[in-house]
């Protein structure tokens, strides 16, 4: 797994983060993090890949506030943090995706409630084609025509050319090229739930295992088209406008279209924490997530690639940390 | 010096048994390691469990729901109470008189609908588990959500999302509830009327089984969708998880599966399944969780699984129990009842009734699919999706790689030992054998790194010069080497001590560079639209940037040094006895070395082939990323393909321990293991016969 590692570091490395280029701001009315009490102690994360230089970019900004804090970030995918959870090897379990029933039942089973979920940020993904492609926008049911063979959102036909899609000239007999992320990720998950509405992929579709390795490919594959997280942009594609029924307008991938769910891809990454309903909580998880709900942690979100979270939904996470 | 002689000795026998300890260390580890994978695989081959986990008087109850809480349930009363057990607790249905007629929930208890004295109440269930001091309890709240009158009628279904639908009889026709509003309205259907049905979990439609049809119908027009005969009259129907495929349950004995598909303008139903039993069905029960299914017969309860076609276990019954079958909204448990109140409590652990060796190695129609098929899809973004695990299209992704790598480095790894090891002089040798060997030492990740990145969109903007050159190399050699051979002795001497290598070199380099420039001019002039096209048009053939042409050149050069070096270790051990022998009957060298040192090392040779072979369906990180990782059915070099070890590497992390990927993968594993030793035993064995031959000769 060493080898996956490195050549997702040696592509994230060639991508720059261009979300950043976007003015994008944490809503004022987020609180500031001021640090009620001094916590100090052991603080272990273990899940997603895809939030792995979140989680510690937070934990070196958290370690500046409370130096007595260790902080251990392990990301190895979404679906290692229940099992983490439940052995109790990890207080905090990032996930890129909602966790699924089967495994809310896994630590119903050892501990008799559910766990809590805490939304952290805002992700945002984007189809993203050859920047040379002058395809102007795609709707739902024809992304699911592209990468799907059972097009459950209802497009009549198969979209293997570019012709299919309204290009002309040399464009028109070209073959679509498919990239996606492979089956360990969130991002796999999330893209088969919402944009093939639970459908399967199509056999062709070639799993990369990161997700700037996807964006690569199709800056390096003139008739490419795939999906991934709209912080690893480069200049070498282009992400598309997506509308979510055929005929309706299409928005492009931005914060304002992800806040008003306008976009259709966009999904919160959680945190998901084991909290007994009887007991307080453990102060220095409580204090870690209090951070991340703040104007600080917030502008770490932004400084990572993602989006911060609207000022709404950050208030109604703060109210489960206070239950 | 009996002395010296002594020491020796005995510094020889502990060298040998450090060696045998060592080596016999090893063994144990290799079968460790096997016992390992096998334990891990073991549990595939386990039917799910249900055990009796007691029974229990209820008294008289119109409907029973276990709780989220393992053990607890509620009862509905003919009174019109909702009482949980354990505990007792009683929750009040607003509105309800007493006494209550009949009364259902949807597939998954959100809603529950009561027909009793003053006409119809629909309540939205909700329950959750709250700590009461230290103990765990179930709580119920049931909301009214709707109220209506319909008169005299038959509930037959229950569902939606945010607001309930409901679906009866009313006298031969249809009554359908939606939304809130709480006024029924009446859908004609045709006859015969309808027996049982099921409304979909978003409410828009229903599928309704009457005496000898099924249809689905949609319930926001009031119209048939499609529909399809039965040979035998419907006892109950149900959907799986997903809402994709119909169960339905008859007279005969009979379980089919059904499931719509999109037609032209409409839907079609096709039957893609059917269990068949000896007694009436008389209940059917979805999983919660995956695409099981329980039936309830007369004195039998079976879990039977879609994807797999098959009754994964059987338990015995009382007679008497033949209603109320539910799972537990957590899949440990089931219930069964009797009409005189009395309750059956199962404990299941349903394991991997999905994997058997029908799915894993046969084709499989699943759903969504209009044939049956081999398909590579392990995981979804719920549980509502039927994961896929044939492992043909791995299998055969392996080979197509090993194939791919082999037809590069064999020849060429074979052809360059043999000119290394007879043509070229010693001291060319000792420079050319490590180098060659060096390349070994390559990382495989940077290997497929540079194949993915930079190899593959190469090739793929330059593919028809490359074919060119393919054409161009082989072509300009031998008809250099023909016309060398036409030169006088001495001259042919002289060339072929000095000038051989430089030539060939050129030579090579020649044809690249004519390719090159020919290539640009003659593409347009041949393929107008492209050659990519062509091929696409003309014979179908697609061709995909990660390739098996560019995988299988990387794994190639990953294996070549291995090849190379067994082989040319082979072509030397032949004694020179048997080549000068050759010479001096007046062979030339070529003709030696074709006749005599090549037939002789031939065990060597294949040994050489046997190794590479198995290190290139081993091989993980270049195919990885140079292959594209596609689960597909194709042998063609211009798509990718998605091997085992690839697929182990990437799944793997996902795989929660103990769950049926993480098995499937193990079995993978296993295979790729059994393979790796039967390979290496092989080409062990094959080397073994050219020592044994030569044996005598030294």
């Amino acid at each position: 797994m060493k080898g996956l590692k490195v050549f997702a570091g040696l592509a994230g490395s060639v991508v720059a983060g261009t979300l950043a280029a976007q003015v994008v701001q944490v809503d004022p009315r987020i609180p500031e993090y001021v640090p009620t009490r001094q916590v100090a102690g052991n603080l272990n994360s273990v899940g997603s890949d895809t939030m792995n230089n979140l989680m510690t970019l937070w934990a070196e900004a958290f370690r500046k506030l409370h130096p007595g804090v260790r902080v251990q970030v392990e990301g190895k995918g979404s679906s290692t943090a229940p099992p983490a959870l439940i052995a109790g090897t990890a207080q905090l379990g990032p996930m890129s995706r909602a966790m699924k029933d089967s495994e809310v039942d896994a630590i119903v089973a050892k501990y008799g409630f559910e766990p809590t979920e805490i939304a952290s940020a805002l992700d945002v993904l984007a189809v993203y084609v050859h920047q040379d492609n002058p395809l102007a926008a795609l709707s739902l049911p024809e992304v699911d025509a592209i990468f799907s063979k059972t097009r459950r959102l209802g497009y009549g036909k198969d979209i293997t050319t570019w012709g299919q899609l309204g290009l002309t000239g040399a464009w028109a007999g070209k073959r679509i090229s498919l990239y996606g992320r492979n089956s360990a990720s969130g991002t796999y998950g999330f893209f088969k739930e919402h944009a093939l509405g639970g459908g399967d992929f199509k056999d062709q579709v070639k799993e990369q295992p990161g997700s700037a390795s996807v964006v690569q490919g199709v800056s390096e594959d003139l008739y490419g088209i795939g999906y991934s997280g709209v912080g690893y942009k480069t200049s070498g594609v282009r992400a598309l406008p997506l509308a979510k029924k055929l005929g309706d307008p299409a928005y492009e991938p931005n914060y304002e279209n992800a806040i008003t769910w306008k976009y259709p891809l966009a999904r919160y990454l959680y945190i998901y924490v084991v909290q007994d309903p009887r007991k307080p909580m453990d102060p220095l998880v409580e204090e870690f997530l209090r951070f991340v709900l703040s104007q600080q942690g917030q502008e770490v979100v932004i400084k990572d690639g993602y989006l911060p979270l609207p000022f709404s939904v950050v208030e109604k996470e703060l109210a489960k940390l206070r239950r | 010096m009996a002395e010296a002689r002594e020491k020796a000795r005995r510094a020889d026998r502990l060298a040998a048994a450090a060696i045998a300890a060592v080596a016999s260390l090893v063994l144990v580890a290799v079968f460790l390691l096997f016992l390992y994978l096998v334990r891990e695989v073991w549990p595939l081959l386990r039917s799910p469990r249900i055990v009796h986990g007691g029974q229990f008087e209820q008294g008289k109850v119109l409907l029973a729901r276990p709780g989220e809480l393992s053990g607890s349930l509620w009862v509905l009363r003919e009174e019109g109470t909702l009482e949980i057990s354990p505990g007792g607790q009683l929750v009040g249905l607003e509105g309800v008189q007493s006494p209550v007629r009949q009364a259902l929930t949807d597939r998954w208890g959100r809603w529950l609908g009561v027909v009793h004295g003053a006409g119809f109440s629909a309540f939205r269930l909700r329950s959750q588990v709250r700590f009461q001091g230290q103990d765990r309890v179930l709580e119920l709240r049931a909301r009214t959500v709707v109220f209506g009158d319909p008169g005299d009628f038959e509930l037959l279904a229950l569902g939606g999302e945010e607001d309930p639908v409901a679906v009866g009889r009313w006298g031969q026709g249809l009554c359908v509830l939606k939304g809130r509003s709480g006024s029924w309205e009446a859908q004609s259907f045709s006859q015969p009327p309808p027996r049982v049905a099921v409304v979909e979990g978003r409410g828009g439609r229903a599928w309704i089984a009457a005496a000898d049809t099924l249809v689905l119908w949609d319930l926001e027009r009031g119209t048939r969708l499609a529909s399809a005969p039965l040979s035998s009259s419907p006892t109950s129907i149900t959907l799986l998880l997903g809402d994709l495929t119909c169960v339905l349950g008859a007279e005969d004995g009979s379980v089919t599966l059904w499931e719509a598909y999109p037609s032209g303008e409409g839907w079609v139903l096709e039957q893609k399944g059917k269990f068949t039993g000896g007694s009436p069905v008389q209940a059917l029960a979805p999983s919660p969780r995956d695409k099981s299914f329980a039936i309830l017969r007369q004195g039998v309860l079976e879990l039977a699984n879609l994807t797999s076609r098959k009754v994964a276990a059987q338990v015995p019954l009382p007679q008497r129990a033949d209603r109320l079958l539910t799972f537990s909204p957590r899949l440990d448990g089931l219930l069964v009842g009797e009409p005189s109140g009395r309750l059956h409590r199962f404990a299941v652990q349903l394991g991997h009734p999905e994997v058997t060796l029908g799915t894993l190695f046969g084709r499989v129609r699943y759903e969504g699919y209009r044939e049956a098929s081999w398909v590579w899809q392990s995981t979804g973004g719920s549980n509502a999706f039927e994961s896929k695990y044939s492992l043909v299209p791995l299998i055969l992704g392996s080979i197509k790689g090993a194939f791919y790598a082999m037809l590069f480095s064999g020849p060429l790894g074979l052809l360059a030992a043999i000119y290394t090891s007879q043509f070229l002089s010693q001291r060319t040798r000792g420079v050319v054998k490590p180098v060659v060997e060096l390349l070994a030492g390559v990382p495989s990740v940077v290997v497929g790194f540079v194949a993915a990145l930079v190899l593959a969109p190469w090739v793929a903007k330059h593919i028809f010069l490359i074919l060119l050159a393919l054409v161009f190399i082989p072509l300009l050699l031998v008809t250099w080497g023909v016309l060398v051979e036409r030169l006088p002795r001495p001259l042919q001497l002289a060339y072929e001590r000095r000038w051989e290598a430089l030539a060939t070199g050129g030579l090579v380099a020649l044809a690249i560079f004519g390719s090159a420039t020919l290539g640009p001019v003659l593409e347009p002039w041949l393929f107008p639209g492209g050659f990519l096209s062509f091929l696409h048009d003309r014979w179908g053939v697609s061709y995909d940037q990660r390739n098996a042409l560019v995988a299988g050149f990387a794994l190639g050069f990953a294996v070549l040094p291995l090849i190379f070096s067994v082989a040319e270790e082979a072509l030397s051990n032949v004694p020179p006895s048997l080549l000068n022998a050759a010479l001096s009957l007046g062979a030339s060298r070529a003709k030696a070395v074709a006749t005599v040192v090549v037939p002789a090392a031939a065990p060597g040779l294949l040994a050489a082939l046997l190794l590479g072979f198995g290190r290139a369906v081993g091989e993980t990180m270049i195919v990885l990323m140079a292959s594209g990782n596609t689960p597909i059915l194709s042998f063609s070099p211009f798509s990718g393909m998605r091997t085992l070890s690839a697929c182990i590497a990437v799944e793997l992390p996902e795989a929660a321990y103990g769950e049926s990927l993480y098995r499937v993968l193990m079995l993978a594993a296993l295979l790729l293991f059994l393979f790796a030793l039967a390979i290496n035993l092989l080409g062990q064995v094959v080397a073994r016969r050219l020592s044994a031959r030569f044996g005598g000769l030294r």
